[in-house]
């Protein structure tokens, strides 16, 4: 794994040279929801290249399940809408001290709902707060492992045997996040991707507080019509034991007078056998592969209906592996590839907050 | 009054907009004007609904009266629910005198007979249409006054609207009554869906402007018309554009489109790619599933080409959407290309 | 005359022919007007097409270009297609400093449907230069009309002692930081 990664990280000197300095500066000051619409320097702009952007090519590591991994402890991920965020690194955090940041950030959340930013209307709920680690969500030993964020409320009407009901969830990753945690300095932790899934309000009020306290950033992760089209590829061409289902892409024309969307659904055995033609070396994928995948689906569908598909914007792709929106929200299906969906995941977010 | 009836009257009045709610009682025609004077409209919906419920009781309403204010609901909010179109064929010429009375009759008895629990409510329309609602029971069981279909019938045309119950195991039999109690030996689902009724009854009626070939081409600029055309700036393509517009005339017509939200097409052609390209050169088709959707449909693909977005002449599996009046299609293979009119199952 | 040429036809007097070539319409009509707005000092007209070959029926009333811009929206995969179909219709001459490409819609990062290393090669091939903006803000496109318009004078031939050629390899240089 090492030998295939080396070459990407170490081989352009003067880009990991940017990348440290780029670190080190640290917040940027973007507003949240998208890029500033100004015009960038092309240093910026080569960092909207999808994956494996220093050679256009991606080496994949084994998107096969971790012996390790304990099923179990992953299973939250699983079959649920996460909204992405990239973080930058978290300045003092200390592994140790979980319960105590579990206990300061119920304060939080209770003193804001006394100031009247309440969450719920309506009954009255306690949040009480849990921090825990996920060991098995990690990629390399340079990444640290997960973080997890657990919101659950207990009525205050309610008896004591009442359990406690999940209301939001949020955790913080990096799998092969090595790039950025190489470059940072000490006192710094890196967990650069996070994904949330509950109230909007909620996560608000988490990453706030998490932004206080660490002195990091927190910001929507945006997926491009590229990264999409890589992630399409990518995960078209797996292997699945069981009925899959269809790889599709929906595609949406805004500047019409009346905007019109398209969804593109292909049966994924079709899908699967049109990739392993195009895909020459197995393990590696390269950007003109890419390229050639969605052409032929262009092509497929501009000799039935005379549109050009490749002038509309991708917004959405879903395979039986995972589906992703290009407002940077994401649904993982499949266990097995787990590891190699969050790799790209954490690859995107990291690219962002360079 | 019956619980069931007080309950589905009250919920049936809330799903109104207050602002629509004195109109709407007024033209049901239940409560008397005296009665609805004593309605405050400015209260809360819920508060209003448990008054109306109390005046219902005080005329002991019952299921037949609600059904009504339920068919008055959806006749107004009609794009609310999903329509499917029906045609029926005759076996011979008869031309018959339709009654009206004779059709209720049949359509209730062979509903009747079939299953003893069902809520049956008719009601005329201006232009011809009868509404029909089918609440549905089981033999053991009331109707189920939640989970109704809902038909529209011309009677001077062989067309059903149906927005079916989501029991779907009551469609057969809904389609059997109406061919009995019509008079037509058999009844097929046409490929064609919408939450616009109007449109769909534009489609199948032929209501919308069909294309008409003008004798002298008017050169108009295809798109946005410049007020002051700015001679500095040359339109190389001018004559392509014009000939996209005049193109869209000619098959979409000049006048409004009816609206679709939506076309679907399960495609199951051969993968044709570039011989340069060494890809995917099975044998077997290519199965995919094409959804178009958008608020109106056929001024969006219109739009298409204008915007440098398709070819002219556009695909004519998408255009042929209004004059084979369907909106749902399956493609497959065959020397040339060209649309399946079989009805998928 | 499938063929764009560079000097098959006699140039006018103190004038500029600009032409832009691109997928989006109504992108190229803004920078077209925005391109008049500027000010200056000799005669520009502008053509749009939206790919080439141009259409041969109005070949004889088209003046000489002398700069052809290649429009690409980042955002269509479909633009960067199809200025790669019409590259094949113009003479090799061209190449010699009256040919750029234009990239816009690079104010959202996000919404990139092609790779800019793509686009930058594709500038390198073709010995030409590859102006990124965003023609959808004001200022951004005013900005671009500026630069059009003074790389316009120099195509034109009206500043003397710079021609297209030496201008585009002074270009080339500064692009590489």
């Amino acid at each position: 794994m090492a030998e295939g990664r080396a070459p990407r990280a170490g081989a352009d000197g003067k880009k990991f040279e940017r990348r440290r300095r780029a670190a080190a500066a640290m917040a940027e000051e973007a507003p949240e929801g998208g890029a500033v619409r100004t015009l960038p320097s092309l240093r910026r702009l080569s960092r909207a290249l999808p994956f494996g952007r220093s050679h256009g090519r991606l080496i994949v590591p084994a998107l096969c399940s971790q012996e390790k991994a304990d099923p179990q402890k992953t299973a939250f991920v699983l079959r649920k809408a996460w909204t992405l965020y990239s973080v930058t690194p978290l300045y003092g955090f200390r592994r140790a001290r979980l319960r105590d940041y579990a206990r300061l950030l119920g304060a939080f959340i209770a003193a804001e709902k006394q100031k009247g930013l309440a969450v719920e209307v309506g009954v009255e709920l306690d949040i009480k707060v849990a921090l825990s680690s996920l060991a098995d969500i990690r990629g390399s030993e340079l990444d640290q492992a997960a973080l997890l964020v657990q919101l659950s409320s207990r009525s205050r009407s309610s008896s004591r045997n009442s359990e406690d009901k999940p209301v939001w969830l949020g955790w913080f990753c990096s799998v092969f996040g090595d790039e950025l945690s190489e470059s940072v300095p000490e006192h710094f932790t890196c967990l650069p991707l996070f994904l949330s899934h509950g109230a909007e309000s909620y996560t608000a009020l988490v990453g706030s507080w998490f932004q206080k306290t660490f002195d990091c950033c927190f910001r929507r992760l945006a997926i491009s019509p590229l990264n999409l089209s890589w992630m399409v590829a990518m995960w078209a061409g797996c292997k699945l034991d069981r009925a899959a289902s269809a790889v599709e892409l929906v595609f949406s024309v805004p500047r019409l007078a009346q905007p019109l969307d398209i969804s593109y659904a292909i049966h994924p055995e079709d899908a699967k056998a049109l990739w392993d033609t195009v895909q020459k070396t197995p393990g590696e994928i390269t950007h003109e592969e890419v390229d050639v995948f969605m052409d032929c689906l262009y092509a497929h569908f501009h000799r039935h209906f005379k549109i050009h598909l490749s002038a509309a914007k991708l917004v959405k792709i879903s395979t039986a592996i995972a589906s992703a929106h290009c407002d940077g929200i994401v649904k993982i299906l499949h266990s097995q590839y787990l590891p190699g969906v969050l790799m790209l995941l954490t690859e995107l977010a990291i690219s962002q907050i360079q | 009054m019956d619980e069931t009836v007080a309950e589905y009257i009250r919920r049936t009045v809330l799903k109104i907009p207050k602002d629509e709610m004195k109109m709407m009682l007024q033209k049901w025609g239940f409560l008397s004007e005296a009665q609805l004077q004593t309605l405050n409209f400015h209260q809360i919906k819920d508060n209003i609904s448990q008054e109306v419920v109390q005046l219902c009781e005080e005329n002991s309403a019952d299921i037949k009266q609600a059904a009504v204010l339920d068919i008055i609901y959806n006749h107004i909010y009609q794009n609310k629910r999903m329509w499917s179109v029906y045609q029926m064929k005759k076996s011979g010429e008869e031309l018959e005198y339709f009654d009206i009375t004779d059709f209720k009759k049949k359509f209730k008895r062979r509903l009747q007979s079939a299953l003893k629990n069902v809520t049956i409510t008719f009601k005329e329309y201006e232009d011809n249409a009868i509404w029909i609602r089918v609440a549905w029971g089981t033999p053991h069981k009331k109707p189920n006054q939640y989970k109704p279909s809902y038909v529209v019938y011309h009677s001077q045309t062989p067309y059903v609207f149906i927005s079916p119950s989501v029991l779907k195991s009551t469609l057969p039999l809904l389609c059997q009554a109406l061919i009995v109690a019509s008079n037509y030996h058999d009844i097929r689902e046409m490929e064609l869906r919408s939450h616009s009724l109007n449109s769909l009854k534009d489609i199948v009626f032929k209501r919308y402007s069909q294309n008409f070939q003008t004798c002298t081409p008017k050169p108009l600029q295809g798109g946005n018309v410049e007020p002051e055309n700015d001679i500095r700036i040359v339109d190389e393509n001018r004559s392509e554009k014009e000939r996209i517009h005049r193109l869209n005339q000619e098959v979409f017509g000049s006048g409004p489109q009816p609206i679709l939200e939506f076309a679907q097409y399960r495609l199951e052609t051969m993968f044709k790619s570039d011989p340069k390209m060494e890809v995917l050169d099975k044998k077997e088709p290519f199965r995919c599933l094409v959804k178009f959707s958008s608020p109106h449909l056929l001024e969006s693909l219109k739009s298409l080409a204008p915007a440098g977005m398709a070819d002219a002449p556009l695909s004519p599996l998408l255009t042929c959407i209004p004059h084979k009046a369907r909106n749902y299609f399956k493609i497959r293979e065959k020397k040339g290309l060209y649309p399946e009119s079989f009805v998928s199952p | 005359m499938a063929v764009l040429r560079p000097f098959d036809k006699l140039p006018r007097l103190n004038s500029g022919v600009l032409l832009l070539v691109g997928s989006d319409e109504a992108l190229q009509r803004q920078l077209a007007e925005a391109i008049l707005h500027e000010k200056r000092d000799f005669n520009i007209s502008i053509h749009l097409a939206t790919s080439l070959p141009l259409p041969s029926e109005r070949d004889h009333l088209r003046p000489r270009m002398d700069l052809v811009v290649f429009m690409i929206d980042i955002k269509s995969k479909y633009s960067l297609k199809n200025v790669e179909t019409s590259l094949a219709y113009v003479d090799a001459s061209f190449f010699l400093g009256k040919v750029c490409f234009l990239v816009t819609g690079v104010g959202r990062v996000n919404a990139c449907s092609i790779e800019t290393n793509a686009v930058r090669k594709l500038g390198e091939t073709y010995c030409s230069p590859v102006l990124f903006c965003e023609l959808e803000l004001e200022g951004v496109r005013a900005a671009t009309a500026q630069r059009l318009v003074r790389m316009l004078r120099i195509c034109a031939g009206l500043v003397p002692g710079v021609s297209a050629l030496s201008f585009v390899s002074l270009m080339r240089k500064s692009d590489d930081d």
